[in-house]
C-alpha cells in the first residue's frame, strides 16, 4: 500500500498538475508546499502530506481515482488514466471494484493501441485485469465488456503474430502467441487452433523441428486443418520407423488436401522410401498433371523412372520417360546442373545396361551385337554434351568428370580420356 | 506461407541425383565388349589344326579383362573343349599351342615382340590401340564414330594360315 502510495507520488513529482486538478483536497496544499519549499526533500514531503490526507478519506480518494481515470481517458490522457487506475485498483477500498479492474483492461488495452514497442506487456495486463473483473464482478455488469476485451487482445496477439510470420521474424511469432498458447481460459479456447499452428510453424522455420511438430500436432487436435501438419507428422513418422501412421497421415492429408504440392511431394518421397516405385510412378505422374513445369517433381519424376529401370532394365518405356522429364528441366532451365547430369547419366547408364545384357549371352549373333553396340555408342555420345555442360558450369564436379572419363573411355577416345583423367587428378 | 525449407528437406530425403551404374568401373563395359568379340571370334575363326583338349586364350599382361574371360570359360566350350584363359608377362611365355593372344590398350608396347614370337603359328593376335592393325595385329579393336568394331588385317591373317567368316567382314573394318 505504502510503496503503491509512494510510487504514485514519484510519479506525479512531473505533473502535479494532474493531482492539482483532479483532487482538489491535495491541489491547495502542493501548492502551497511548491511555492514555500524548493529544497530536496521536496518531494518526500509532498507524499507524506498527499498520503495523510488521502489516508483521511480513503474511500472518497480512491473512487474519485476510478472516475477521474475515467475522465482522463476521455479526454485522451491515457499515461495519467493508467497511473490513476493503477492506484485505484491497488487501494482495498476499490481493490475488489469490478469497474476499476474492467476500466483498467481497457485503460492498457488503449495503450497497447499506441505504444507498439510495450505492446505485448500491456495487453498482457489488460488481460489479466478483465480477467479479474470477471471474478470479482458478481452483478455481471462488465462481463460482456471484459470478454471483449479479452477476445481483443487475442485478436491482436494473433494479428501480431501472423504481421511477424509474413515479415519472416519468427523469433518475433513465438513470445506473440504464448498468451493465448498458454492459456487455459475459455476465451482463448477460440484462438488456440491457428496460434498452435502459427507457433509450430515459427519453430519449423526456426529450425525446431520437433518442438514444431508436437504444436502442429496440438493444432491438428484443435481442429486446425492445413496440408503442412500432415507433412511434418508424415516426416516425422518416416524418420521415427512408423511407416503405417504415415502411411495413414498421407491418407487424410491427401484426401483434404488433393492439390497441395507440398504434401504430394511428401507421398512421393514415402513411396520412394518404402520402395513402392509402381504406386510412386503413378502418384508423380498426377503430380506432374497439375504441376508440369515443377522442376523439384519432374526430378523426382526421373529419379522414380531410374528406379523402375533399374527394376525392370529391359523396358526401355522407363528410360524414354526419364529422358523426358530431363528434357523438361532443360527446356525450363537449360544450365540446370542436376538434369544435364542426370540426363547425361540416364544415357550413359542405358549403354551400360544394355552392354551388361548382351555380355549376358556370350553366343550371341555377332551382327546383332554389333547392332547392339551401334546403339550403345550413340547413347554414349548423346550423354556427351550434358556431361560436358554439367563440366562447364561446374568444372569441380567430380562425378561429372568421372562420367565423362567414362564415356571417353567406352568410345575408346583416348586422348580425350587422359584429358579428363588429368583434370580429375588435380582435383 | 514459405515451405521451401520443408520442400527441400523432403527432397533431401530422397535425393533427386541419379548415379551412374559404374563410374568407377567403367572399364568394365569394354571388358565385356571385348570378351563377348574375343568368345565369338573363337567362333567365327577357323585354325588350321583341330582344338584339341583346350583352347587357350592368353593375355599380356595383368589386366582386368582377365575377370570377364574367366566367367567365360566357366561357363562356355569351344568346338566340346573347355577354354583356358592365360596371363602372360612376356611374350616367351606365350604357349605353342594358343589360340587367340589379346593385348590390352595398356600393354601396347608388346606387340611388336608378341607378333615376333608367334609368328609360325597360327594364333591370333588381337590388339586394341588405334594403328595397331597397320602395324602387323590380325585384329584391333577401334572406336568408329564412338562404337567398338575392329580392323581386320586380312594379309597377317592368312600369313597365319587362319581363315575367318565373312560375317566378321561385314561388321569389321577391313585394312
Amino acid at each position: 500500500m505504502c510503496f503503491g502510495w509512494l510510487a504514485f507520488g514519484i510519479f506525479t513529482h512531473n505533473s502535479r498538475s494532474f493531482l492539482a486538478t483532479h483532487v482538489s483536497a491535495c491541489m491547495s496544499v502542493v501548492n502551497l508546499f511548491t511555492k514555500i519549499s524548493r529544497g530536496v526533500l521536496r518531494l518526500t514531503v509532498l507524499t507524506a502530506l498527499l498520503l495523510g490526507m488521502l489516508m483521511g478519506s480513503r474511500v472518497v480518494g480512491q473512487t474519485l481515482l476510478v472516475d477521474q481515470a475515467y475522465t482522463l481517458l476521455k479526454q485522451g490522457e491515457l499515461d495519467k488514466s493508467r497511473q490513476a487506475i493503477d492506484i485505484a485498483v491497488e487501494h482495498p477500498s476499490t481493490a475488489e471494484s469490478a469497474k476499476a479492474w474492467y476500466l483498467r483492461s481497457y485503460i492498457y488495452q488503449q495503450l497497447a493501441e499506441q505504444q507498439a514497442d510495450s505492446a505485448r506487456s500491456l495487453r498482457h495486463v489488460s488481460i489479466t485485469s478483465a480477467r479479474h473483473c470477471l471474478e470479482i464482478d458478481t452483478q455481471a455488469q462488465f462481463t460482456q465488456d471484459c470478454q471483449s476485451l479479452i477476445t481483443h487482445a487475442y485478436t491482436s496477439f494473433l494479428n501480431e503474430a501472423i504481421a511477424a510470420l509474413n515479415n519472416q521474424k519468427f523469433r518475433e511469432v513465438l513470445p506473440a502467441l504464448q498468451p493465448i498458447v498458454e492459456s487455459n481460459g475459455e476465451l482463448a479456447q477460440a484462438y488456440r487452433p491457428e496460434a498452435f499452428f502459427y507457433y509450430g510453424y515459427a519453430q519449423l522455420q526456426l529450425n525446431k523441428e520437433e518442438d514444431a511438430r508436437q504444436y502442429l500436432y496440438d493444432a491438428l487436435q484443435a481442429g486446425y486443418q492445413d496440408a503442412l501438419i500432415y507433412e511434418v507428422e508424415v516426416r516425422h513418422r518416416i524418420v521415427s520407423g512408423q511407416y503405417d501412421s504415415a502411411r495413414w497421415y498421407l491418407s487424410q492429408g491427401r484426401r483434404q488436401f488433393p492439390k497441395d504440392a507440398n504434401l504430394h511431394i511428401a507421398e512421393l518421397n514415402f513411396l520412394m522410401q518404402q520402395e513402392s516405385y509402381q504406386e510412386a510412378e503413378q502418384s508423380v505422374k498426377q503430380y506432374l498433371e497439375y504441376n508440369p513445369s515443377n522442376v523439384e517433381g519432374l526430378l523426382l519424376a526421373g529419379t522414380i523412372y531410374e528406379k523402375l529401370l533399374s527394376t525392370e532394365k529391359s523396358d526401355s518405356s522407363y528410360f524414354i520417360k526419364q529422358k523426358k522429364v530431363y528434357e523438361r528441366i532443360l527446356q525450363i532451365n537449360p544450365n540446370h546442373v542436376q538434369a544435364n547430369y542426370n540426363l547425361g547419366i540416364a544415357y550413359y547408364n542405358r549403354g551400360v545396361t544394355l552392354v551388361n545384357g548382351a555380355a549376358q549371352n556370350y553366343e550371341i549373333d555377332i551382327v546383332q551385337f554389333n547392332q547392339l553396340l551401334e546403339r550403345c555408342s550413340g547413347l554414349f555420345l548423346s550423354a556427351l554434351p550434358y556431361l560436358k555442360k554439367v563440366n562447364q558450369l561446374d568444372n569441380t564436379n567430380v562425378n561429372a568428370l568421372k562420367a565423362l572419363q567414362g564415356v571417353y573411355y567406352n568410345i575408346n577416345d583416348y586422348e580425350q580420356y587422359n584429358h579428363v583423367k588429368e583434370k580429375l587428378q588435380k582435383l | 506461407m514459405m515451405r521451401g525449407l520443408l520442400l527441400l528437406m523432403f527432397l533431401l530425403l530422397s535425393g533427386p541425383c541419379i548415379q551412374a551404374q559404374s563410374l568407377d568401373e567403367y572399364p568394365k563395359t569394354q571388358n565385356q565388349i571385348h570378351t563377348v568379340y574375343l568368345y565369338n571370334f573363337s567362333r567365327y575363326f577357323v585354325w588350321p589344326t583341330a582344338v584339341k583338349q583346350e583352347f587357350i586364350i592368353g593375355v599380356m599382361g595383368e589386366h582386368s579383362i582377365l575377370e570377364e574371360l574367366n566367367k567365360v570359360a566357366d561357363t562356355k566350350t569351344v568346338s566340346g573343349n573347355p577354354i583356358s584363359v592365360r596371363t602372360y608377362q612376356n611374350p616367351q611365355e606365350i604357349d605353342a599351342n594358343c589360340h587367340i593372344v589379346f593385348i590390352p590398350h595398356e600393354n601396347s608396347y608388346w606387340l611388336s615382340e608378341v607378333l615376333s614370337a608367334t609368328n609360325d603359328k597360327p594364333v591370333l593376335v588381337v590388339s586394341c590401340k588405334p594403328g595397331l592393325g597397320q602395324f602387323g595385329s590380325l585384329l584391333n579393336f577401334v572406336a568408329d564414330q564412338g562404337k567398338i568394331t575392329f580392323e581386320i588385317n586380312e594379309e597377317a591373317i592368312q600369313g597365319r594360315d587362319l581363315k575367318f567368316a565373312q560375317q566378321l567382314k561385314a561388321i569389321g573394318l577391313t585394312l
